[in-house]
């Protein structure tokens, strides 16, 4: 099922046709909102939350417009919202991700915890970009449009972003220091 | 400073490589979807068979933009101080509705009107009648001879309103037929027209205030960044002027998947973006939609005397700031502007009135108005007053003290001999050494306590209001006979034991229904302000809520005769229901009251979520209404009741009238009041349609933009009667600001007209 046609069958109240968007997206989205909120329990509430909402309006979705970059402008809405509302402290990805599975390589093992580190140091708003960017593979404007910003402002962020966690992977002594001030 | 920076693509690949080796970890729950579908199943199964009406209803007509959006029902099944469980269950047809950005429907011409009356008994309730003020003109001439009647005398009567108005008859209440809008005698308080600059003010903004140093810290954005955002620019912008200068061209081949989206515009072509301010927190509720009569008739909503949503946004504009769209409540902007409606003849009863009028953005609909006015009139009853001021470190930011301290000290003084007054402050815990027991107003305690308010720890809301529960509750068991009113003045900003409204609510809970304490609460701030948490410990606190921006308007607000009248309760519990005609009304909407609708069934049912109306006060209600063809003239597009509770007296009330008039007259051909409370409802509504928290929702800026500028040209059609109003000026200040923004607020690109 294309998800045009799951779309479709959506807006004629096909649950299943939405399970199938369910299962299509549910990763990506639980991966973003977990990178970005660094809490399991509260990434699988957003994501709940963000297709609930995203049933309850899926009548009014465009046919023929991708289906992930809209969910994933839901999912965001959701999790900013809650930041907004809540007092927020942001949970060390350390301490919510296993790190390595036995029999890594010790090295890799040590530069995935340096890149964690890294992207837990970024501000919400730098992490964001990174997380939809790199992550759930958005383009530039689908970040736009998840975010709320306009294009500019996102190619700002990632700048910056990528220009910090350099630096830190350059302190850490996982990245050569460039030859230049890039 | 490195300027066309070149991207890094071994960052970017080091990135993506990490994600690919992350992602096992980051994959959902397999059984996910098991969990969100027993979450569906309680919400959603009525909701696509009910829609099937509404979907057969927009498929006929396909320039509608949008389709189907469910009218909010507010379902808040909670219990605080006494307040039943709502029904989660939504009433079926309340939950049909649909969106149109435009429809196709009838053009209806007549010239003749008449009235009708109703009236239904409740079976335990006393009921009282008032015939529906209907204004018919017989041609446009006649209305514009009207117009030019009421222009002189008008122009002090559109007053934004903190007390209820004096002024009898502008518009008329319970004149029978072919009359023209009555004239509107002289507001007795024709304050010299003040126009307010938009200028920073204290409390304003930029960064390096303490508000902005909360934010970051709170967020957790202690960057070390470049020198791009040291440059005083706050980090979170929505646009920041710096970008494209470091972008737009090294940036673009880069950073974007190729061709994944066209290359934006230049910056240095786009306007300047203000933005909203920071640290503010508002609850967006969804959008009503039009509902065919045909599924569901009736619609019921709780009355709503509240106008923070419009100070607040008018306080935004003058200090630079972008309106946030979630924060635009209509019905709080209508209800900002004295209407000068007529008074009921007696001090039991509303005057309600009706009118009908085209549409200013859509020819093919029409505007009913209809309005509740409350008596005027002075109870003795005497009062307990317990304050509670918020002495927390973000009181600090601009002169939120000296507000808060101005208006204690203003109540303090427009009490009588026999009302009694308990002060209590908080911050991280209530000071124990400032709280003063229930005392005359001339008390030195009393005096010196109000004197101390500072600004020092945390927030601990919950604490205030425990206190000053306690203390309301002792007082109003030694004195039964008077009226309880505990008065939070706060940011709004607790971060210290319960911050939700209902769990403070349910903390400080109110056991006793029949002399209930009265939870009025006073906002003050711009940054760092959380409208939500006032509003709703207002609205189920059996009060009302209130937004001062500064000193002079905390000592009008609470002057001793403005005081008077806010502090005698007219109507507890007021709501009202309007139910159509089908045969005259195919389909309806009802501007603004999103989170003041609620189930037809519990129309029924005393609730404490329902409105409290001090005496004086005047509600308005606007629907967007979509006509049959070839209906009947002159015309009885339904009836209207409306119930509530009398305070003194613990009676349940209602009262019935049928909503008649003519349709066809053009909306120039309406008075200028009537006119004015059209633009500023449909400008707020079509505005608030910019938030980005509606999920889902596919915002169409370039129409809001374009209603709204049309409404600024309805706006200088009244220039020469209201202009030189403080109401009017301010307002046209503001719309200015919301067509600046609306733009600027929208999503960047990609969704059509």
């Amino acid at each position: 099922m294309t998800d045009d046609e799951a779309v479709r069958r959506c807006q004629e109240g096909d649950r299943e046709a939405f399970r199938h968007l369910v299962e299509a997206y549910k990763s990506p989205m639980y991966g973003t909102a977990l990178l970005m909120t660094g809490n399991p329990a509260l990434a699988e509430e957003h994501v709940q939350d963000a297709l609930l909402n995203a049933w309850r309006g899926i009548r009014r979705f465009q046919r023929g417009r991708p289906v992930k970059p809209w969910l994933m402008r839901i999912l965001v809405n959701a999790v900013v919202s809650q930041q907004r509302r809540r007092s927020f402290t942001t949970v060390s990805l350390d301490e919510s991700l296993p790190v390595g599975a036995p029999g890594d390589d010790t090295e890799t093992v040590e530069n995935r915890q340096v890149l964690r580190e890294a992207l837990s140091q970024l501000s919400p708003e730098h992490r964001e970009v990174v997380v939809l960017r790199y992550f759930a593979d958005l383009s530039v404007a689908e970040v736009a449009r998840s975010t709320g910003v306009r294009e500019g402002t996102v190619k700002s962020r990632l700048h910056r972003a990528l220009r910090q966690m350099r630096e830190l992977l350059e302190q850490s002594g996982v990245m050569e220091v460039a030859g230049n001030d890039a | 400073m490195m300027r066309n920076d070149s991207p890094d693509p071994e960052m970017e690949r080091r990135l993506r490589d990490h994600f690919v080796e992350e992602a096992q970890d980051l994959q959902a729950p397999d059984d996910l979807w098991d969990r969100l579908e027993s979450r569906l199943g309680e919400q959603q199964a009525p909701r696509f068979a009910l829609l099937r009406g509404a979907l057969s209803w927009t498929a006929e007509r396909p320039g509608l933009a949008a389709a189907a959006a469910a009218v909010l029902v507010v379902a808040i099944g909670v219990t605080v101080w006494g307040l039943p469980g709502q029904d989660p269950a939504l009433d079926d047809a309340d939950e049909a509705a649909t969106t149109a950005a435009s429809t196709t429907t009838t053009t209806a011409t007549t010239t003749t009107s008449s009235v009708g009356t109703t009236t239904t008994a409740d079976s335990d309730s006393t009921t009282t009648t008032t015939q529906l003020a209907v204004v018919a003109d017989d041609d446009a001439s006649e209305d514009d001879a009207a117009g030019d009647a009421t222009a002189e005398t008008t122009q002090s009567s559109a007053r934004v309103v903190d007390t209820p108005s004096t002024t009898q008859a502008t518009e008329p209440a319970t004149t029978p037929t072919t009359t023209p809008p009555s004239v509107a005698t002289p507001a007795p308080t024709p304050a010299p027209p003040v126009v307010t600059p938009p200028a920073p003010r204290a409390d304003s903004g930029s960064s390096g205030t303490s508000d902005d140093a909360a934010m970051d810290d709170s967020d957790g954005m202690s960057i070390a960044d470049d020198g791009m955002e040291s440059d005083g620019m706050a980090d979170g912008d929505y646009d920041d002027p710096m970008d494209d200068g470091m972008d737009a061209d090294g940036m673009e081949d880069g950073m974007d998947a190729p061709a994944a989206a066209p290359s934006p515009p230049a910056e240095s072509e786009e306007p300047a973006v203000r933005q909203p301010p920071p640290a503010t927190t508002f609850q967006d509720y969804e959008r009503t939609g039009f509902v065919e009569t045909s599924v569901d008739a009736v619609s019921t909503f709780s009355l709503d005397a509240d106008r923070t949503s419009y100070f607040l946004a008018l306080n935004w504009a003058r200090n630079g700031y972008t309106v946030e769209p979630d924060s635009v409540r209509a019905e709080e902007w209508i209800n900002a502007f004295d209407y000068s409606y007529a008074h009921p003849t007696d001090d039991r009863s509303f005057a309600i009135t009706g009118d009908v009028v085209r549409h200013p953005l859509d020819a093919d609909l029409h505007l009913t108005r209809i309005a509740f006015q409350a008596p005027e009139f002075r109870d003795e009853t005497p009062l307990n007053v317990t304050l509670v001021l918020d002495a927390s470190g973000s009181m600090a930011a601009g002169n939120r003290v000296a507000i808060a301290r101005t208006a204690a000290e203003a109540i303090r003084g427009s009490l009588g001999p026999d009302d009694r007054i308990a002060v209590v402050h908080f911050t991280t815990a209530v000071i124990d050494q400032y709280t003063v027991e229930h005392s005359a107003p001339g008390d030195e305690d009393v005096v010196w306590s109000i004197g101390r308010l500072n600004a020092h720890d945390s927030t601990n809301v919950q604490a205030g209001l425990d206190l000053g529960v306690e203390l309301a509750d002792a007082a109003r068991r030694e004195r039964p006979d008077a009226f309880n009113y505990i008065i939070l003045m706060s940011d709004g900003v607790a971060n210290v034991d319960a911050t939700d409204p209902f769990a403070i609510l349910e903390s400080a809970e109110d056991t006793d229904s029949r002399n209930p304490l009265r939870l009025i609460t006073i906002g003050v701030g711009i940054e760092n302000y959380n409208d939500y948490l006032l509003e709703q410990l207002a609205q189920h606190g059996n009060g009302w809520y209130r937004y001062l921006d500064d000193t002079e308007q905390a000592r009008e607000t609470f002057s001793r005769e403005n005081w008077l009248a806010l502090s005698t309760p007219f109507a507890d519990q007021t709501r009202a229901q309007v139910t159509w005609d089908p045969s005259v009304v195919r389909s309806w909407r009802i501007v603004g009251y999103e989170n003041r609708v609620t189930p037809d069934h519990t129309f029924t049912q005393d609730r404490k979520e329902f409105a409290e109306l001090p005496a004086g006060t005047a509600t308005t209600v606007f629907y967007e209404l979509e006509l049959h063809e070839g209906a009947g003239i002159p015309r009885r597009f339904g009836n209207v009741e409306v119930r509530w509770v009398e305070p003194a007296s613990g009676e349940s009330r209602s009262q019935t009238t049928a909503v008649t008039d003519l349709a066809g007259v053009s909306f120039d051909g309406r008075g200028d009041l009537l006119r004015l409370g059209a633009i500023v409802g449909l400008a707020a509504d079509r505005y608030s349609r910019l938030s980005t928290q509606v999920e889902g929702q596919e915002v169409d800026a370039a129409s809001v933009r374009a209603d709204l500028e049309t409404l600024r040209g309805e706006l200088d059609a009244l220039s020469s009667r209201l202009g030189s109003t403080e109401a009017y000026r301010d307002f046209a200040f503001l719309l200015d600001a919301l067509i600046e923004a609306a733009e600027a607020l929208a999503p960047a690109s990609g969704y059509s007209r």
